[in-house]
Protein backbone atom coordinates (compact mmCIF):
# COMPACT_ATOMS: atom_id res chain seq x y z
CA UNK A 1 0.00 0.00 0.00
CA UNK A 2 3.24 2.17 0.99
CA UNK A 3 4.57 1.56 -2.41
CA UNK A 4 1.50 2.56 -4.36
CA UNK A 5 0.88 5.94 -2.12
CA UNK A 6 4.52 6.41 -3.09
CA UNK A 7 3.93 5.80 -6.67
CA UNK A 8 0.68 7.49 -6.41
CA UNK A 9 2.34 10.55 -5.50
CA UNK A 10 5.13 10.31 -8.01
CA UNK A 11 2.11 10.42 -10.69
CA UNK A 12 0.61 13.39 -9.63
CA UNK A 13 4.15 15.51 -9.71
CA UNK A 14 5.45 14.19 -12.35
CA UNK A 15 1.46 15.59 -14.12
CA UNK A 16 2.16 18.88 -12.36
CA UNK A 17 6.05 19.18 -13.56
CA UNK A 18 4.81 18.52 -17.13
CA UNK A 19 2.16 20.79 -17.42
CA UNK A 20 4.62 23.74 -15.89
CA UNK A 21 7.22 22.92 -18.13
CA UNK A 22 4.74 23.10 -21.14
CA UNK A 23 3.47 26.49 -19.71
CA UNK A 24 7.22 27.52 -19.48
CA UNK A 25 7.94 27.03 -23.01
CA UNK A 26 4.66 29.13 -23.46
CA UNK A 27 5.45 31.74 -21.45
CA UNK A 28 9.28 32.35 -23.15
CA UNK A 29 7.51 32.28 -26.42
CA UNK A 30 5.18 34.44 -25.97
CA UNK A 31 7.98 36.84 -25.00
CA UNK A 32 9.70 36.15 -28.38
CA UNK A 33 6.58 37.20 -30.27
CA UNK A 34 5.37 40.06 -28.18
CA UNK A 35 8.56 41.57 -27.91
CA UNK A 36 8.43 43.92 -30.98
CA UNK A 37 5.09 44.79 -29.97
CA UNK A 38 6.70 48.45 -28.93
CA UNK A 39 5.77 52.19 -28.81
CA UNK A 40 3.88 53.39 -31.17
CA UNK A 41 2.64 49.81 -31.40
CA UNK A 42 0.25 49.23 -28.78
CA UNK A 43 -0.88 45.24 -28.47
CA UNK A 44 -4.79 44.33 -28.71
CA UNK A 45 -4.55 42.62 -25.61
CA UNK A 46 -4.22 38.80 -26.92
CA UNK A 47 -1.88 36.23 -28.18
CA UNK A 48 -2.78 33.66 -30.42
CA UNK A 49 -1.82 30.13 -30.16
CA UNK A 50 -1.77 26.93 -31.72
CA UNK A 51 -0.32 23.62 -31.76
CA UNK A 52 1.32 22.48 -35.31
CA UNK A 53 3.54 19.74 -35.92
CA UNK A 54 5.49 19.45 -39.08
CA UNK A 55 3.36 19.16 -42.29
CA UNK A 56 0.73 21.38 -40.41
CA UNK A 57 -0.77 24.95 -40.71
CA UNK A 58 -2.45 26.69 -38.26
CA UNK A 59 -5.09 29.01 -39.17
CA UNK A 60 -5.50 32.57 -37.80
CA UNK A 61 -8.85 35.08 -39.26
CA UNK A 62 -8.73 38.48 -38.61
CA UNK A 63 -9.99 42.01 -39.66
CA UNK A 64 -7.20 44.27 -40.25
CA UNK A 65 -8.69 48.01 -40.65
CA UNK A 66 -8.52 50.58 -43.24
CA UNK A 67 -6.14 53.98 -41.64
CA UNK A 68 -4.58 50.90 -39.49
CA UNK A 69 -0.76 50.08 -39.63
CA UNK A 70 -0.31 46.50 -38.11
CA UNK A 71 2.53 44.32 -36.31
CA UNK A 72 2.25 40.82 -36.33
CA UNK A 73 5.23 39.58 -34.12
CA UNK A 74 5.14 35.36 -34.66
CA UNK A 75 7.15 32.59 -32.74
CA UNK A 76 7.83 28.93 -32.36
CA UNK A 77 9.95 27.63 -29.48
CA UNK A 78 13.00 29.60 -28.34
CA UNK A 79 14.28 31.28 -31.14
CA UNK A 80 13.32 33.57 -33.92
CA UNK A 81 12.94 31.76 -36.99
CA UNK A 82 10.83 28.80 -36.40
CA UNK A 83 7.71 29.55 -37.64
CA UNK A 84 6.70 30.39 -41.27
CA UNK A 85 3.52 33.08 -41.09
CA UNK A 86 1.66 33.87 -44.36
CA UNK A 87 -0.95 36.53 -44.70
CA UNK A 88 -3.45 36.40 -47.04
CA UNK A 89 -6.50 38.61 -48.00
CA UNK A 90 -9.55 36.48 -48.10
CA UNK A 91 -12.53 37.42 -50.26
CA UNK A 92 -15.74 36.67 -48.01
CA UNK A 93 -17.92 36.04 -50.74
CA UNK A 94 -16.06 33.82 -52.62
CA UNK A 95 -13.61 32.21 -50.31
CA UNK A 96 -10.89 33.13 -52.27
CA UNK A 97 -7.34 34.11 -50.87
CA UNK A 98 -4.97 36.29 -52.16
CA UNK A 99 -0.91 36.01 -50.48
CA UNK A 100 0.18 39.56 -49.59
CA UNK A 101 3.39 38.55 -47.50
CA UNK A 102 5.14 35.67 -46.38
CA UNK A 103 8.25 35.84 -43.49
CA UNK A 104 9.96 32.53 -45.81
CA UNK A 105 10.43 35.49 -48.90
CA UNK A 106 12.10 37.86 -46.52
CA UNK A 107 14.64 35.53 -44.40
CA UNK A 108 11.47 34.23 -41.54
CA UNK A 109 11.17 37.28 -40.32
CA UNK A 110 10.05 37.40 -36.92
CA UNK A 111 8.02 40.54 -37.24
CA UNK A 112 6.17 42.45 -39.85
CA UNK A 113 4.21 45.64 -40.54
CA UNK A 114 1.06 45.80 -42.83
CA UNK A 115 -0.29 48.99 -43.48
CA UNK A 116 -3.95 48.78 -44.34
CA UNK A 117 -5.82 51.44 -47.15
CA UNK A 118 -8.56 49.38 -47.10
CA UNK A 119 -10.52 47.51 -44.16
CA UNK A 120 -10.08 43.91 -45.21
CA UNK A 121 -10.57 40.01 -43.93
CA UNK A 122 -7.13 38.39 -43.05
CA UNK A 123 -6.23 34.59 -42.29
CA UNK A 124 -2.69 34.30 -41.21
CA UNK A 125 -1.24 31.21 -41.96
CA UNK A 126 1.54 29.57 -39.69
CA UNK A 127 3.56 26.45 -39.92
CA UNK A 128 6.81 25.29 -38.78
CA UNK A 129 10.09 26.04 -40.27
CA UNK A 130 11.46 22.46 -41.73
CA UNK A 131 14.61 23.96 -41.05
CA UNK A 132 14.06 24.63 -37.46
CA UNK A 133 14.61 20.71 -36.64
CA UNK A 134 11.31 20.97 -34.41
CA UNK A 135 8.67 17.96 -35.38
CA UNK A 136 5.79 20.05 -33.42
CA UNK A 137 5.39 23.20 -31.49
CA UNK A 138 3.21 26.19 -30.39
CA UNK A 139 3.02 29.15 -32.88
CA UNK A 140 2.23 32.09 -31.20
CA UNK A 141 1.20 35.39 -32.77
CA UNK A 142 0.55 38.69 -31.25
CA UNK A 143 -0.99 41.69 -32.95
CA UNK A 144 -0.20 45.60 -32.22
CA UNK A 145 -1.68 48.56 -34.20
CA UNK A 146 0.29 51.71 -34.68
CA UNK A 147 -1.20 54.61 -32.66
CA UNK B 1 -12.94 9.98 2.44
CA UNK B 2 -10.83 6.93 2.00
CA UNK B 3 -8.78 6.56 -1.35
CA UNK B 4 -9.23 4.00 -3.60
CA UNK B 5 -5.61 3.62 -4.81
CA UNK B 6 -5.56 1.12 -7.85
CA UNK B 7 -8.29 2.73 -9.11
CA UNK B 8 -6.63 6.47 -8.92
CA UNK B 9 -3.63 4.89 -10.04
CA UNK B 10 -5.44 3.51 -13.46
CA UNK B 11 -7.02 7.32 -13.83
CA UNK B 12 -3.97 8.90 -12.96
CA UNK B 13 -2.21 7.24 -15.36
CA UNK B 14 -4.53 7.56 -17.91
CA UNK B 15 -4.11 11.26 -17.28
CA UNK B 16 -0.49 11.51 -17.67
CA UNK B 17 -0.26 9.27 -20.40
CA UNK B 18 -2.70 11.81 -21.72
CA UNK B 19 -0.37 14.59 -20.67
CA UNK B 20 2.38 13.20 -22.09
CA UNK B 21 0.98 13.45 -25.41
CA UNK B 22 0.19 17.04 -25.38
CA UNK B 23 2.27 18.99 -23.12
CA UNK B 24 5.46 19.03 -24.48
CA UNK B 25 5.39 19.76 -28.10
CA UNK B 26 8.99 21.40 -28.04
CA UNK B 27 10.96 18.84 -26.14
CA UNK B 28 12.70 16.08 -27.70
CA UNK B 29 10.95 13.17 -29.29
CA UNK B 30 7.67 14.88 -28.73
CA UNK B 31 6.80 14.07 -32.68
CA UNK B 32 5.69 10.95 -31.88
CA UNK B 33 4.08 12.05 -28.45
CA UNK B 34 1.53 14.75 -29.85
CA UNK B 35 -1.95 14.30 -29.94
CA UNK B 36 -2.82 16.15 -32.77
CA UNK B 37 -6.41 17.98 -31.32
CA UNK B 38 -5.83 17.63 -27.69
CA UNK B 39 -4.16 20.64 -26.64
CA UNK B 40 -4.43 22.99 -28.94
CA UNK B 41 -4.59 26.37 -26.99
CA UNK B 42 -5.69 28.73 -29.86
CA UNK B 43 -7.34 32.15 -29.54
CA UNK B 44 -10.88 31.70 -29.81
CA UNK B 45 -11.29 28.64 -32.23
CA UNK B 46 -14.06 28.16 -34.68
CA UNK B 47 -14.36 25.38 -36.26
CA UNK B 48 -10.40 24.83 -35.93
CA UNK B 49 -9.42 27.31 -36.92
CA UNK B 50 -8.60 30.87 -34.47
CA UNK B 51 -10.29 33.74 -34.74
CA UNK B 52 -9.04 37.11 -33.72
CA UNK B 53 -11.60 39.68 -32.43
CA UNK B 54 -11.10 43.18 -32.75
CA UNK B 55 -9.62 44.47 -29.56
CA UNK B 56 -12.34 46.96 -28.46
CA UNK B 57 -9.08 49.58 -28.18
CA UNK B 58 -8.48 49.89 -32.56
CA UNK B 59 -12.52 50.60 -32.65
CA UNK B 60 -12.26 53.03 -29.56
CA UNK B 61 -8.89 54.41 -31.91
CA UNK B 62 -10.95 54.57 -35.11
CA UNK B 63 -13.91 56.46 -32.74
CA UNK B 64 -11.45 59.40 -31.73
CA UNK B 65 -9.95 59.56 -34.97
CA UNK B 66 -13.65 60.26 -36.68
CA UNK B 67 -13.54 63.27 -34.65
CA UNK B 68 -16.27 62.38 -32.30
CA UNK B 69 -17.17 63.98 -29.00
CA UNK B 70 -16.26 62.48 -25.82
CA UNK B 71 -19.70 61.13 -24.60
CA UNK B 72 -19.65 59.88 -20.89
CA UNK B 73 -23.38 58.49 -21.13
CA UNK B 74 -22.33 55.99 -23.45
CA UNK B 75 -20.72 54.05 -21.47
CA UNK B 76 -22.37 51.34 -19.07
CA UNK B 77 -22.06 53.13 -15.51
CA UNK B 78 -19.73 51.80 -12.92
CA UNK B 79 -22.30 51.69 -10.81
CA UNK B 80 -24.23 48.93 -12.31
CA UNK B 81 -21.11 46.58 -11.28
CA UNK B 82 -23.03 45.83 -7.86
CA UNK B 83 -25.73 43.99 -10.31
CA UNK B 84 -23.34 41.26 -11.77
CA UNK B 85 -23.14 38.54 -9.21
CA UNK B 86 -22.88 35.46 -12.01
CA UNK B 87 -19.99 34.42 -13.62
CA UNK B 88 -21.67 34.78 -17.14
CA UNK B 89 -22.86 38.45 -16.61
CA UNK B 90 -19.43 38.99 -14.55
CA UNK B 91 -17.48 38.43 -17.82
CA UNK B 92 -19.41 40.13 -20.20
CA UNK B 93 -19.68 42.89 -18.41
CA UNK B 94 -15.60 42.56 -17.77
CA UNK B 95 -15.83 42.95 -21.59
CA UNK B 96 -18.01 45.97 -21.78
CA UNK B 97 -16.21 48.06 -18.77
CA UNK B 98 -12.84 47.11 -20.61
CA UNK B 99 -14.00 48.51 -23.79
CA UNK B 100 -15.39 51.42 -21.94
CA UNK B 101 -11.99 51.84 -20.54
CA UNK B 102 -10.40 51.74 -23.77
CA UNK B 103 -12.68 54.68 -24.80
CA UNK B 104 -12.16 56.72 -21.65
CA UNK B 105 -8.20 56.30 -22.45
CA UNK B 106 -8.40 57.32 -25.85
CA UNK B 107 -9.78 60.51 -24.77
CA UNK B 108 -7.78 61.39 -22.12
CA UNK B 109 -10.33 61.43 -19.24
CA UNK B 110 -8.30 60.88 -16.17
CA UNK B 111 -10.85 60.97 -13.46
CA UNK B 112 -13.13 58.29 -15.58
CA UNK B 113 -10.30 56.41 -16.49
CA UNK B 114 -9.46 55.60 -12.80
CA UNK B 115 -13.24 54.57 -12.07
CA UNK B 116 -13.40 52.27 -14.83
CA UNK B 117 -9.91 50.87 -14.48
CA UNK B 118 -11.20 50.18 -10.60
CA UNK B 119 -14.41 48.28 -11.73
CA UNK B 120 -12.33 46.48 -14.05
CA UNK B 121 -10.41 45.38 -11.58
CA UNK B 122 -13.10 44.48 -9.20
CA UNK B 123 -14.91 42.38 -11.49
CA UNK B 124 -11.22 40.49 -12.53
CA UNK B 125 -10.83 40.12 -8.67
CA UNK B 126 -14.36 38.62 -8.89
CA UNK B 127 -13.63 36.37 -12.00
CA UNK B 128 -10.30 35.08 -9.35
CA UNK B 129 -7.99 36.61 -12.70
CA UNK B 130 -5.69 37.51 -9.87
CA UNK B 131 -2.30 37.88 -11.81
CA UNK B 132 -3.92 39.76 -14.21
CA UNK B 133 -4.79 43.38 -12.15
CA UNK B 134 -1.95 43.03 -9.20
CA UNK B 135 -0.82 45.75 -7.44
CA UNK B 136 2.07 46.38 -9.09
CA UNK B 137 -0.43 47.03 -12.32
CA UNK B 138 -2.24 49.16 -10.23
CA UNK B 139 -0.06 51.56 -8.63
CA UNK B 140 1.80 52.11 -12.82
CA UNK B 141 -2.23 52.71 -13.59
CA UNK B 142 -2.06 55.52 -10.95
CA UNK B 143 1.69 57.02 -11.78
CA UNK B 144 0.68 56.99 -15.34
CA UNK B 145 -2.38 58.82 -14.80
CA UNK B 146 -2.70 61.31 -17.58
CA UNK B 147 -0.03 60.04 -19.90
CA UNK B 148 -2.48 58.06 -22.79
CA UNK B 149 0.42 56.17 -24.32
CA UNK B 150 1.47 54.79 -20.76
CA UNK B 151 -2.22 53.73 -19.87
CA UNK B 152 -3.12 52.24 -23.60
CA UNK B 153 0.52 50.08 -23.07
CA UNK B 154 -1.02 48.97 -19.29
CA UNK B 155 -4.66 48.29 -20.75
CA UNK B 156 -2.74 46.19 -23.05
CA UNK B 157 -0.71 44.00 -20.48
CA UNK B 158 -3.92 43.96 -18.27
CA UNK B 159 -6.16 42.66 -21.54
CA UNK B 160 -2.73 39.92 -22.30
CA UNK B 161 -2.37 39.02 -18.87
CA UNK B 162 -6.19 38.45 -18.50
CA UNK B 163 -6.23 36.36 -21.94
CA UNK B 164 -3.27 34.42 -20.77
CA UNK B 165 -4.52 33.34 -17.66
CA UNK B 166 -8.07 32.31 -18.73
CA UNK B 167 -6.70 30.07 -21.30
CA UNK B 168 -3.84 28.38 -19.11
CA UNK B 169 -7.07 27.84 -16.65
CA UNK B 170 -9.07 26.34 -19.66
CA UNK B 171 -11.62 29.52 -18.53
CA UNK B 172 -11.89 29.58 -22.73
CA UNK B 173 -15.46 30.34 -22.28
CA UNK B 174 -14.96 33.55 -19.48
CA UNK B 175 -12.36 34.49 -22.30
CA UNK B 176 -14.76 33.96 -25.15
CA UNK B 177 -17.52 36.17 -23.18
CA UNK B 178 -15.17 38.81 -22.33
CA UNK B 179 -14.18 39.85 -25.62
CA UNK B 180 -17.79 39.13 -26.82
CA UNK B 181 -18.89 41.45 -24.48
CA UNK B 182 -15.99 43.91 -25.53
CA UNK B 183 -17.16 43.91 -29.33
CA UNK B 184 -20.73 44.50 -28.38
CA UNK B 185 -19.48 47.93 -26.25
CA UNK B 186 -17.50 48.97 -29.19
CA UNK B 187 -20.67 48.52 -31.73
CA UNK B 188 -23.06 50.58 -29.63
CA UNK B 189 -20.20 52.83 -29.51
CA UNK B 190 -19.88 53.42 -33.46
CA UNK B 191 -23.47 53.17 -33.35
CA UNK B 192 -23.78 56.24 -31.06
CA UNK B 193 -20.69 57.92 -33.10
CA UNK B 194 -23.08 57.41 -36.12
CA UNK B 195 -25.86 59.59 -34.53
CA UNK B 196 -24.08 62.14 -33.74
CA UNK B 197 -22.15 62.77 -36.33
CA UNK B 198 -23.42 60.74 -39.39
CA UNK B 199 -20.74 60.17 -41.48
CA UNK B 200 -19.65 57.71 -44.12
CA UNK B 201 -16.49 56.17 -42.84
CA UNK B 202 -18.19 55.08 -39.27
CA UNK B 203 -20.96 53.37 -41.06
CA UNK B 204 -18.78 50.89 -43.59
CA UNK B 205 -16.96 50.82 -40.14
CA UNK B 206 -19.94 49.31 -38.62
CA UNK B 207 -20.41 47.21 -41.45
CA UNK B 208 -16.98 45.93 -41.67
CA UNK B 209 -17.33 43.75 -38.89
CA UNK B 210 -20.34 41.64 -40.54
CA UNK B 211 -17.33 38.69 -40.62
CA UNK B 212 -17.15 38.95 -37.30
CA UNK B 213 -20.22 39.24 -35.99
CA UNK B 214 -20.73 35.70 -37.40
CA UNK B 215 -17.58 35.01 -35.66
CA UNK B 216 -18.77 35.47 -32.41
CA UNK B 217 -22.13 33.35 -32.97
CA UNK B 218 -19.87 30.07 -33.91
CA UNK B 219 -17.90 30.95 -31.02
CA UNK B 220 -20.49 31.10 -28.34
CA UNK B 221 -22.67 28.28 -30.13
CA UNK B 222 -19.25 26.27 -30.26
CA UNK B 223 -18.87 26.81 -26.50
CA UNK B 224 -22.02 24.03 -26.20
CA UNK B 225 -23.22 25.29 -22.69
CA UNK B 226 -27.09 25.59 -21.94
CA UNK B 227 -27.23 28.83 -19.82
CA UNK B 228 -25.70 30.80 -22.85
CA UNK B 229 -28.94 30.49 -25.25
CA UNK B 230 -30.87 33.68 -24.71
CA UNK B 231 -27.55 35.15 -25.34
CA UNK B 232 -26.93 33.43 -28.60
CA UNK B 233 -30.30 34.04 -29.84
CA UNK B 234 -29.46 37.67 -29.37
CA UNK B 235 -25.94 37.55 -30.83
CA UNK B 236 -27.69 35.32 -33.52
CA UNK B 237 -29.92 37.94 -34.45
CA UNK B 238 -27.56 40.45 -34.43
CA UNK B 239 -25.63 38.57 -37.10
CA UNK B 240 -28.71 37.85 -39.18
CA UNK B 241 -28.92 41.77 -39.49
CA UNK B 242 -25.15 42.26 -40.40
CA UNK B 243 -25.29 39.49 -42.84
CA UNK B 244 -28.17 41.28 -45.14
CA UNK B 245 -24.89 44.23 -45.55
CA UNK B 246 -23.32 43.87 -48.84
CA UNK B 247 -19.69 43.67 -48.86
CA UNK B 248 -17.22 43.37 -52.14
CA UNK B 249 -13.58 42.75 -52.00
CA UNK B 250 -11.45 43.59 -54.80
CA UNK B 251 -7.75 42.54 -54.73
CA UNK B 252 -4.68 44.06 -56.30
CA UNK B 253 -1.17 43.13 -55.22
CA UNK B 254 0.68 44.22 -51.81
CA UNK B 255 3.49 45.99 -52.01
CA UNK B 256 6.46 45.28 -49.60
CA UNK B 257 9.21 48.03 -48.22
CA UNK B 258 11.74 45.09 -47.18
CA UNK B 259 13.59 48.08 -45.67
CA UNK B 260 11.15 48.93 -42.98
CA UNK B 261 9.27 45.63 -42.82
CA UNK B 262 6.02 47.16 -44.13
CA UNK B 263 3.80 45.63 -46.88
CA UNK B 264 1.04 47.62 -47.69
CA UNK B 265 -2.10 45.86 -48.25
CA UNK B 266 -3.81 47.92 -51.70
CA UNK B 267 -6.99 45.60 -51.84
CA UNK B 268 -10.44 47.65 -51.63
CA UNK B 269 -13.30 46.35 -49.74
CA UNK B 270 -16.80 48.45 -50.51
CA UNK B 271 -19.21 48.51 -47.62
CA UNK B 272 -22.91 48.98 -48.45
CA UNK B 273 -25.20 50.16 -45.76
CA UNK B 274 -28.43 51.46 -45.86
CA UNK B 275 -30.07 53.73 -43.04
CA UNK B 276 -33.09 50.79 -42.54
CA UNK B 277 -29.95 48.46 -42.28
CA UNK B 278 -28.19 50.64 -39.37
CA UNK B 279 -31.08 51.36 -37.64
CA UNK B 280 -31.87 47.33 -37.70
CA UNK B 281 -28.48 46.67 -36.56
CA UNK B 282 -29.14 49.69 -33.80
CA UNK B 283 -32.11 47.47 -32.76
CA UNK B 284 -30.31 44.11 -32.42
CA UNK B 285 -27.40 45.99 -30.83
CA UNK B 286 -29.37 47.49 -28.17
CA UNK B 287 -31.27 44.23 -27.46
CA UNK B 288 -27.87 42.36 -27.02
CA UNK B 289 -26.36 45.42 -24.58
CA UNK B 290 -29.12 45.59 -22.51
CA UNK B 291 -29.58 41.82 -21.83
CA UNK B 292 -25.75 42.31 -21.14
CA UNK B 293 -26.18 45.53 -18.54
CA UNK B 294 -29.47 45.31 -16.63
Amino acid sequence: MKKQFIFFLFLVSGMLSFHSNAFAQMDSTTKLATRHIVPPFVSDGQTYRALVTSGQNAEFHATFFSGTTYRLGAASGSADGNLIFSVYSYDPNTGERFLLFTNSQHNYAPYWDFKVNSTVEIVIEASLNPASGKDSGFAIMAIGFKQ
Amino acid sequence: MKLNLPNNLILLSAVFLMASCTSTPDGPGADSLINKDSLSVTGLKVKGQSFMMPSPMIVADMIKKSGALYDKNMMNPVSNLSKYSDGMKQSLNLGIYGADLGYVTMYENTGDAMDYYKTVVQLGTSLKITGSFDANLMKRFSDNVGKKDSILSLVGEAYQRSDKFLRESEQDDAAALILAGGWIESIYFALNVYKQKPVENVSVRIGEQKGTAAGIVKVLTDLNKPEYADLIKLFAELNDSYQKIQIKYTFAEATNDETNKVTTINGKTEVTITPEQLADLNAKVNAVRDYITK
